[in-house]
């Protein structure tokens, strides 16, 4: 309902979980309950919500969220889960097109951006910054630091998704530049010059070539949920 | 199960849920640190996937758009790469998988 995909690692003080929709919302997103214990957790943040496990937080894997057409491009090995036949479209579709929805009860995030503002939001343990997605299209590159680490978000045109990376090479920070070459966009490192792949996170061209940045868990998701999840969010504007 | 089908169904319809809520304020709600958890639905109306089989990309190539929306995932330890369609994550919000083998969950 957050309109936001993550990925956890289903495991909490050494024991496998499997984690099953409650039909509870919390700050109008998704809570999970793990069959093995009973406690509650929430889908945005991973934290667990009351029950045995009080306390603990799940971890977050890094995925990426594009499009069926730029993922097989990437990937043409890839496997994909399979479905009971072509499902077209979200059962929430009108409720994601109508900006004055925010989940079912209403849930406000704060003024500083508008409540289904879709926003690239990544944090650690006492940071979190958010990205509007709207800075990320019109920039291409937005870097900056999350709790004193170079961080960089690279806008892929083709799949209309964000990468997000850590902006650093066997220890050594790098930072991004857009370059227009002709009609197209490259990002490149001011470092070396090298170009960017911002799917990938590789370096197609230039001294770093085949090197890969390690990416960064990242939510996409309406700023009503992110805010409300983590008031304390910096926001990155123009 | 046809309890659990409407109750997907009137989930899915928000307008619905809204109106229902404005009725009769029967949905049990629960102060949890600075806000409220709300019962919307009984647990597993809307089933998580815990087996979940995969197919090749010329099987998936049937019923996959090209703008369709996926999460995808690559196995850090053998490299293979993983894609879950965000319109079939929405019939099941959780999906219960492995990645070099450790248990992961695609939520969403």
């Amino acid at each position: 309902m957050a309109h936001t995909g993550v990925v956890y690692t289903r495991e909490a003080n050494g024991k496998e979980l499997e984690l099953r929709v409650s039909g509870k919302l919390y700050k109008d997103a998704l809570v999970m309950f793990d069959r093995e214990t009973g406690t509650l957790w929430t889908q945005v943040d991973g934290k667990a919500l009351r029950g045995p496990l009080l306390g603990s937080r799940l971890t977050e894997v890094p995925a990426l969220q594009t499009t069926w057409k730029a993922w097989k491009k990437l990937h043409p090995d890839t496997l994909v889960l399979r479905k009971p036949g072509s499902l077209r479209g979200s059962t929430y579709d009108g409720y994601f097109r109508d900006s004055s929805k925010r989940g079912l009860f209403g849930t406000q995030g704060d003024e500083r951006l508008g409540g289904k503002d879709k926003i690239i939001g990544v944090r650690e343990v006492g940071d979190a910054v958010a990205v509007p997605q709207s800075v990320l299209e019109k920039k291409t590159v937005v870097q900056f630091l999350l709790a004193g680490k170079p961080v960089v978000l690279m806008y892929a045109l083709e799949a209309e998704t964000p990468g997000v990376y850590r902006a650093v090479l066997e220890g050594n920070a790098l930072s991004f530049r857009v370059r227009k070459l002709g009609g197209q966009t490259q990002i490149e490192d001011i470092e070396t010059g090298s170009a960017w792949s911002p799917l990938e996170g590789k370096a197609i061209s230039g001294p770093l070539a085949g090197k890969h940045l390690d990416r960064v868990p990242y939510l996409y998701s309406f700023w009503y949920a992110w805010s409300a999840y983590r008031p304390e969010t910096r926001v990155i504007s123009e | 199960m046809k309890k659990a089908i409407l109750l997907a169904a009137v989930l899915a319809s928000l307008g619905g849920v809204q109106k229902l809520w404005a009725q009769n304020r029967s949905f049990q709600q629960e102060k949890i640190g600075d806000s409220t958890m709300v019962t919307v639905l009984v647990p597993d109306a809307i089933p998580a996937l815990s087996q979940p089989v995969f197919v090749s990309r010329q099987e998936a190539e049937k019923w996959m758009a090209d703008d369709e929306p996926v999460l995808g995932l690559v196995d850090p330890v053998t490299g293979v790469a993983k894609a879950y369609s965000l319109w079939h994550l929405d019939r099941h919000e959780i999906v219960n998988d492995r990645i070099g083998g450790k248990p992961i969950a695609v939520t969403w």
